[in-house]
């Protein structure tokens, strides 16, 4: 019993340590943006157009690559700062996957398969697209709390150069505690499930290639396992169709333990419900889409 | 009331900055430690300093700015500090698996035709390096562990395993090759083998369940190639371990005992065995009074030492069972347990069962007389 716990404990350890720094450097550039960058620089930046904005959305992973880790509270504060919410979920979803490091690791893993990180790419844009498209139909994104509203925002344009230093590690400071809290609980639920987990449960799901594909959805939320290593532990299940690997790398990087509740925070509860679904439909119908067309054999 | 509330939220405030510090030092002083490859890659380790540095900013910053906040950020980082407090996740146990690295360092390596089987990485092998070696058809060694299944049974064949870890332990998987062996009941679960061979290709496809296997919650087999080994060597742990001369010559406490062992000229601890050495830490060393070992004769230096050896591998629970024990230069030593310590003569175990190869070590203080007439 001891040892199942001091497992358990390894785990939820092992995860908090290996997504802090990225957390840390999120919420410090979520509060360099807060501190530095002037709205109206910000948005006179940002494309007008629908697709424009869409596709700076999908690409500005990179610009700014970021693990799931840490882009929560950037797309928080950039949504602050104005910036049209359907630009902002574009750039969260697609940026812990189209970025450099992720598909070169992807590309690593799948013994030098560009298809698997085509696939990847594709899975992520369309995810990040549809789900942009949907937000930008709604009146209102974040959830109502004190630290989403406008009026939080703080005026440091008068500060020194070292009163915004000095600012910029106190917003860090709250942002990591706001953020972090959920990084614990996420690594806590996934060190869990994957303590307790039986052992060959993913047997349950080699029935069918549609079976193959949602259990293999159901781990990666489960297991929360980074954006840049999820694509060789995908590579080992052997048993399992291109198509279910796919899934796995495609939905843990947008939907797992520690994101649901950073979402919860930040988002009104339709945004967060969407944010689960959207991804994990489009995601399902592409894989076994692509499985269907044999587009991993060529 | 209303300021009985704000007063508590600037302590929670304040909370909120202790528990950055404290998770910032505690953090830092993992990613400096030997542990850190328990639960993370290497590689990440200056990521996790540079985070751990900033967490420490961070906080330092909070506590000066005591800003008002709300509890629950600070309950639940209490709860993850009391879950890794009481799991101990930093600490190693016999359930992980050494780096794959360490076993092919030690002596057993000396038995293979080098120039014939070159070492290979067992971990690269699987993952990236399993194709190439085919091509080639290039013969290698390489280590792991052993896992039997029924299902590989049935195919007159174990698994060799390795572990990987490519960020942290929660992405850890075990991965192996399938080895047929024709003397599958000399072959035990968890035992570490030497293999030499080459590379052959699965010409059946053997579907294998999930398993657990060290740390790793998933792992799979190569579905390609299995290993058609040439030569199977069992690796014991004893053999990666350090000689009682090297044990002693590195050692930290040791250094006085190891110049005398060293100008002795003896050579028993380096080879011969087992022996079991009462080695007096240095501090034991420079507070006898009358002695300067570097006046000392090659003959009282070797009597010196020997009146520190024993014959035979007595770790403390075996030294439980004995009233007294020969030293190599005729004396009894009195053993005795006072209050649990382990007392040799008047002297202390202030470490015990410090293992080598060739024997075992008890760190003492005071050192030992080198005769029983002086005593």
């Amino acid at each position: 019993m001891f040892e199942t716990f001091k497992l358990f404990s390894a785990i939820a350890a092992a995860i908090f340590i290996e997504a802090m720094p990225f957390l840390v450097v999120g919420a410090l550039f979520s509060a360099v943006i807060e501190v530095f960058v002037s709205t109206d620089r910000l948005l006179r930046h940002i494309p007008k157009s629908l697709t424009g904005g869409i596709i700076l959305g999908v690409c500005a992973g990179f610009i700014l690559p970021t693990c799931e880790c840490g882009v929560v509270p950037i797309v928080r504060r950039l949504m602050n700062k104005g910036v049209p919410p359907f630009i902002a979920i574009a750039y969260m979803l697609a940026a812990p996957i189209v970025n450099p490091v992720v598909l070169a690791s992807t590309y690593i893993a799948f013994r030098g398969s560009a298809i698997m990180v085509l696939a990847r790419i594709a899975v992520a844009v369309v995810s990040a697209a549809v789900l942009g498209l949907y937000v930008r139909r709604l009146p209102g994104v974040m959830a109502d709390r004190p630290e989403t509203k406008p009026e939080h925002v703080h005026d440091h344009s008068s500060e020194t150069f070292i009163q915004k230093i000095r600012s910029v590690l106190a917003h860090g400071a709250q942002e990591f505690m706001d953020m972090g809290k959920f990084l614990i609980l996420g690594a806590m639920a996934a060190a869990f499930f994957k303590t307790c987990l039986p052992e060959n449960i993913m047997a349950f799901f080699t029935g069918s290639l549609a079976f193959s594909i949602l259990g293999m959805m159901i781990l990666a939320v489960l297991l929360s396992i980074c954006s840049e290593a999820d694509a060789f532990v995908a590579s080992s299940f052997q048993m399992f169709p291109e198509g279910a690997k796919l899934a796995f790398i495609g939905i843990g990087p947008m939907v797992d333990l520690k994101l649901i509740g950073m979402y919860a925070v930040t988002f009104r509860r339709k945004v967060v419900i969407a944010l689960i679904l959207v991804p994990s439909i489009v995601i399902f119908v592409l894989s076994w889409l692509f499985e269907q067309m044999g587009i991993f054999n060529v | 009331m209303f300021e009985r509330a704000a007063a508590r939220r600037k302590i929670y405030g304040v909370s909120e900055a202790v528990a950055l510090l404290l998770a910032g030092a505690s953090v830092l002083w993992f990613s400096l430690s030997n542990q850190y490859g328990l639960l993370m890659n290497e590689k990440f380790r200056w990521l996790t300093v540079v985070g751990a540095v900033l967490l420490l900013v961070m906080g330092l910053i909070g506590l000066a700015g005591r800003h008002k906040r709300a509890g629950v950020n600070t309950w639940i980082f209490g709860l993850m500090f009391l879950i890794v407090l009481v799991g101990r996740p930093y600490l190693a146990d016999e359930n992980m698996m050494s780096p794959p690295e360490s076993p092919l360092q030690a002596g057993l390596w000396d038995q293979i035709d080098q120039a014939r089987f070159p070492q290979m990485n067992l971990q690269s092998l699987v993952t990236t390096g399993a194709d190439a070696v085919y091509r080639e058809g290039s013969s290698f060694t390489t280590v792991g562990m052993v896992k039997r299944l029924e299902d590989l049974d049935a195919h007159g064949s174990f698994a060799l395993m390795t572990s990987v870890m490519y960020c942290c332990l929660a992405d850890m998987i075990a991965i192996g090759i399938r080895v047929p062996c024709d003397s599958l009941d000399t072959i035990e679960d968890g035992q570490w083998l030497m293999i030499s061979g080459k590379l052959g290709k699965e010409e059946t496809e053997i579907v294998l369940p999930n398993f657990r296997f060290s740390r790793s919650m998933m792992s799979s087999i190569h579905d390609t190639y299995h290993l058609q080994p040439d030569q199977i060597l069992s690796y014991n742990r004893i053999d990666q371990l350090a000689l009682l001369s090297d044990q002693i010559l590195n050692g930290q406490s040791s250094q006085l005992f190891g110049k005398i062992l060293k100008a002795s000229g003896i050579k028993e601890l380096q080879e011969e065995g087992p022996f079991t050495v009462f080695l007096p830490v240095d501090r034991a060393l420079e507070s006898l009074e009358g002695i300067d070992f570097n006046e000392m004769s090659s003959e009282d230096m070797t009597q010196f030492i020997y009146s520190h050896i024993v014959r035979g591998k007595f770790f403390s629970s075996d030294l439980m069972g004995c009233d007294n024990l020969e030293t190599l230069n005729g004396n009894r030593l009195t053993i005795r347990f006072n209050n649990a310590k382990l007392m040799i003569d008047e002297s202390r175990a202030l470490f015990k069962d410090t293992e080598a190869r060739n024997g075992v070590i008890h760190y003492i203080y005071p050192a030992l007389s080198t005769s029983n007439q002086e005593q």
